[in-house]
């Protein structure tokens, strides 16, 4: 067999092929008004899109906006606050990950905020959609006096807004289309070991949780 | 630029997930290797003085090597290649003996050093030249050249086993 045979040979072999939604996500991008530079880049009254970093953003999204509601009912008790701040978790409820938008609040706040956040959230009043990216910038200009990003999960032990920050910064360089790919910044950025197979029984990564339970893996 | 980024993805999409694959060692990580280039080539001002598709494949390589080293990878360990194609009729496109044959070869290739294996991918599915490879891989062009052959001497010494 010469050479040109065998490399005949090699070509005529299936390369794997990426899955769709790589194809998808590049479709995107090639198509995209805007980079990705910003960590929301969905745009209000589009479509949900099913990708691993938009899922992603949406849920971390909907956490702030949820620990946000928290911090707001629990600091000032205001119902018009609250209703603003709920119109805000609902917002991101409407989304892949909303679901989660007041598991963060009362997780964070404790048992006594749990109530008014869920209503909050139930409340669903979706008319006065917004861009995401003012759930994130409201959020912070309505906390009290605490950045939000500070106050994550406290409850874990884990390192207070480490999680959403990193992986934030994660998708706004583009890096962060999977949980590996999450996963590998985050252990670069902390210097801490992260075992992907191990890493849902870790207190620690309680964050991760909240994807898995998003897409059913 | 962009439509010509999305171009250059349409023709050489799966040499360039292979290549990802071969790399960082996962489907997953591949994809992302992919993505990030593409994202980074996106936002870059830079203008590419030779050709566009080297230009992607090198970016798509160092996106692949910075998440393989994030993770201390450098083995493959996902296979560079697809099921066996199927014919209409269900049975195997091709004889029970060649599809050993090409079983062999696709193992082979997969078991070949890194560093020839991506050659390899370069040169038989992407079709580069081998001076754009060396260019790619930072590698002088006798090495390429060298490696190249050295890798083909290797698969077809699996291959002759095989028949033999």
């Amino acid at each position: 067999m010469n050479i040109e045979q065998l490399e005949q040979k090699i070509r005529s072999l299936p390369l794997r092929t990426p899955s769709s939604d790589l194809d998808e996500s590049l479709a995107e991008l090639f198509h995209s008004e805007n980079l990705p530079t910003t960590s929301v880049p969905v745009q209000s009254g589009s479509k949900p899109v099913q990708s691993g970093t938009h899922r992603f953003v949406w849920i971390a999204a909907s956490l702030l906006a949820g620990l946000v509601a928290g911090f707001v009912i629990g600091s000032q008790q205001s119902d018009g606050l609250s209703a603003q701040a709920g119109g805000l978790s609902a917002q991101a409820g409407g989304q892949p990950g909303g679901q989660f938008a007041g598991s963060g609040g009362t997780g964070s706040r404790g048992p006594e905020n749990q109530g008014l956040t869920g209503a909050a959230m139930g409340a669903e009043s979706l008319e006065d959609r917004r861009n995401p990216t003012e759930i994130a910038s409201n959020g912070a200009s309505t906390g009290v006096g605490r950045d939000p990003q500070t106050a994550i999960f406290p409850e874990t032990g884990f390192a207070e807004g480490i999680p959403t920050s990193i992986f934030l910064e994660a998708e706004k360089r583009g890096i962060a289309r999977t949980a590996a790919a999450r996963a590998a910044f985050w252990q670069e950025k902390t210097g801490e070991s992260f075992d992907v197979r191990s890493h849902l029984a870790d207190g620690r990564f309680d964050f991760c949780r909240l994807c898995h339970l998003a897409d059913g893996s | 630029m962009r439509s010509e980024l999305e171009q250059v993805y349409r023709t050489h999409r799966r040499s360039l997930f292979a290549l990802a694959l071969s790399i960082a060692g996962s489907s997953e990580l591949a994809e992302d290797a992919v993505h990030d280039a593409f994202v980074r080539l996106m936002k870059s001002s830079a203008v590419p003085t030779g050709r566009l598709d080297s230009y992607v494949f090198a970016a798509v390589r160092n996106s692949a090597l910075d998440i393989g080293r994030r993770l201390q990878r450098s083995q493959s360990t996902t296979s560079l290649f697809g099921e066996p194609e199927i014919a209409a009729d269900g049975e195997p496109a091709c004889s029970l003996e060649r599809a050993e044959e090409n079983n062999q070869l696709r193992q082979a290739i997969d078991s070949l050093e890194p560093a020839s294996r991506e050659i390899v991918i370069l040169r038989t599915f992407a079709e580069l030249p081998m001076s754009e490879i060396s260019q790619i891989t930072g590698t002088p062009l006798k090495t390429v050249e060298t490696r190249y052959r050295r890798a083909l001497f290797v698969l077809e010494e699996r291959l002759r086993g095989h028949v033999g």
